[in-house]
């Protein structure tokens, strides 16, 4: 099982009326590929965050690769992190006055993977990102090359698990389904899960697997 | 990997940094330049006078009779007698004696009477004697020997002739037209008020102020301003200090050179105080303006730290690199700050000497300058403790969106 979460209830006051997520039992199968839709501000992030560790609760459990994140010291949590998720953000996803490649070691040297710098340029042409790409500071680049950068970034420590939250939001139609069809692509090759949140429903082709948001959280639906 | 993202961010955020630096190295230059410009100038007033053991004056205080019988810095109050000054000098445990003569002036630079035994036994430095560039010691009553600054910047050569003036500022009409002096010798420079002062006989001296009268009468002056002293033995220094002082013909002050210049630097002590206590707040300032800029950077990278955060750094790694951007760009600043001072120091040198008579070393890299530069880098780390914190505890605490 990549993620299993039993009873989670979480809150970011302590008011019960505030309460941002309620899930009985939810799992993520090895190898899955899931998709989550759910309209913004739904607490999708928050749920995210948990999976992580980025945010911490003890009401209810949350296992990830069979780790209990609540039982995990925070600099486990990190390393943790750094070795087994492999997370694509929006939009920032990469240090902007950092080349692709450093970008691509930063993620190398918390996982403390040695990673040599010819697979790093491999991942990046794999990825369609040309060579003249690959020393210039990132925030010259487009958006589609970015969030391509940040596919090389989220996978370069083979991690088990890939996670992506709204990882299309900010492209065009034609670099969202570039993105997507290379995205499936690497997971596929790496034998990995993904779970991919977004609020576009168009991009369930993709997966196996569909889910809506809703369904899954009962917070807020009395 | 963490030194590399430390500066790239900073070369990214190239206004507010610069800006940052700009301001902390004016302020260490500040600092340094009047620190450096203190133990110079102090180096220099002790540098003046060696091997001299008393100075005598009329009645005043030893200061000020320091001040203007060595270092020619304000006016002689009164004289003392010619007779008084054979008498001191004849008395036992004198080895040789000095005599001043100042009120004159040439151009600005000051004149002051005296006679061979000036070159002889005045001692600068580390008991330097004063050695001619060009020329050599009086041979008549008319001659003049040149401080090396005053050939220097007027351009005299031996056998100029030149006029003397009454008073001590530049712009005085009254001239010694009739009496014209010739240069007969130019010394070599020495870094002390001597570079700017012409020596006279007392007798041309005397000469001059007898206007309208026969030249080959008697020359012997009547007064002089002040005298030097150098004893047979330093043993009997308070002796004959007690003797001077309790001189019954007239009334006399007599002072220890070193002893003079140490109750000046207790004078000079709060201004000291005061000029690096400003020194001290203005570079404050400059670190309270660096704080303030990485407190403010901070909320333009929230999400750079998150995204640190989810590829696995830990939070104190994220406060490490606040530190090592503010160290960075205090060891740039120091950097900037020794080499424009080192520059003005070399560029302005011949100025400073000139204006001033300031002879500035332009070797920074004194122990006290050093420990100055150490103690910025500390008190830059401790100013990034603010913003590091802040970005570690916005690390710690992932809010929400």
């Amino acid at each position: 099982m990549s993620i299993s979460i039993n009873n989670l209830i979480f809150s970011y006051s302590k008011s019960p009326d505030d309460l941002v997520l309620n899930i009985k039992h939810w799992q993520l199968h090895e190898q899955e590929n899931l998709f989550i839709h759910g309209p913004s501000g739904c607490g999708k992030t928050t749920f995210l965050n948990l999976i992580t560790g980025m945010l911490t609760t003890s009401n209810g459990s949350i296992k990830v690769l069979q780790r209990s994140m609540n039982e995990m010291k925070g600099s486990e949590i990190d390393r943790f992190r750094a070795k087994n998720i492999g997370y694509i953000f929006q939009t920032f996803n990469l240090i902007p006055y950092l080349s692709p490649i450093n970008n691509i070691k930063i993620a190398c040297q918390f996982s403390k993977n040695n990673v040599s710098q010819s697979s790093i340029k491999q991942m990046l042409s794999d990825l369609h990102l040309e060579a003249k790409t690959w020393h210039k500071a990132t925030h010259f680049l487009s958006m589609g090359q970015k969030q391509r950068v940040a596919i090389a970034r989220a996978l370069i420590n083979q991690p088990k698990l890939i996670i992506a939250d709204e990882p299309t939001s900010s492209l065009d139609e034609k670099n969202r389904d570039i993105f997507m069809s290379l995205l499936m692509e690497q997971t596929e090759k790496l034998n990995c899960a993904l779970l991919l949140v977004s609020h576009d429903k168009s991009l369930s082709q993709h997966f196996s697997r569909v889910e809506s948001f809703n369904d899954i959280n009962t917070a807020g639906s009395l | 990997m963490i030194l590399t993202l430390a500066s790239k961010s900073l070369l990214n955020r190239k206004g507010s940094v610069l800006l940052t630096i700009i301001a902390i190295s004016v302020s260490l230059f500040v600092l340094l330049a009047v620190d450096h410009l203190r133990q110079q100038t102090k180096q220099g007033f002790a540098s003046t006078i060696s091997g001299t053991d008393l100075v005598v004056g009329s009645r005043t205080s030893s200061i000020n009779l320091l001040l203007y019988s060595i270092f020619h810095i304000g006016t002689p109050t009164a004289n003392l007698s010619w007779g008084s000054y054979q008498d001191i000098k004849n008395q036992p445990h004198i080895a040789w004696s000095i005599p001043i003569s100042l009120g004159d002036s040439h151009k600005g630079y000051r004149v002051m009477g005296t006679n061979d035994d000036f070159f002889l036994h005045y001692k600068y430095g580390k008991k330097h004697p004063l050695s001619f560039s060009a020329g050599e010691k009086f041979n008549s009553t008319f001659d003049v020997v040149l401080g090396s600054e005053v050939a220097q910047q007027l351009n005299y050569k031996i056998n100029d002739p030149i006029v003397l003036s009454h008073g001590l500022v530049s712009t005085s009409f009254s001239n010694h037209d009739k009496y014209p002096f010739k240069i007969i010798g130019i010394l070599d420079s020495t870094g002390t008020p001597v570079d700017k002062t012409l020596y006279v006989t007392l007798q041309g001296i005397e000469a001059i102020h007898k206007n309208g009268k026969e030249q080959n009468e008697n020359l012997t002056p009547k007064n002089i301003t002040a005298f030097m002293l150098g004893l047979t033995s330093r043993m009997t220094t308070f002796k004959v200090q007690k003797n001077i002082n309790q001189y019954a013909q007239e009334p006399l002050t007599v002072i220890l050179p070193g002893v003079a210049l140490s109750e000046l630097w207790q004078i000079m002590g709060s201004v000291e105080q005061v000029l690096k206590l400003i020194s001290y707040l203005v570079l404050l300032a400059s670190l309270l303006g660096l704080s303030a800029m990485l407190v403010a950077s901070i909320n333009e990278r929230r999400q750079e730290i998150q995204l640190l955060r989810m590829i696995g750094a830990p939070p104190w790694y994220i406060f490490i690199i606040i530190e090592l951007e503010a160290i960075l760009i205090a060891l740039i600043s120091s950097t900037i700050c020794l080499l424009a001072l080192s520059l003005v120091l070399t560029v302005f040198q011949s100025t400073l000497i000139a204006e001033f008579g300031l002879r500035l070393s332009a070797n920074l890299f004194s122990m006290n300058n050093l420990l100055i530069l150490a103690l910025v880098q500390l008190a830059a780390i401790i100013a990034a403790a603010i913003p590091a914190a802040i970005a570690y505890r916005s690390a710690k605490h992932t809010v929400r969106d």
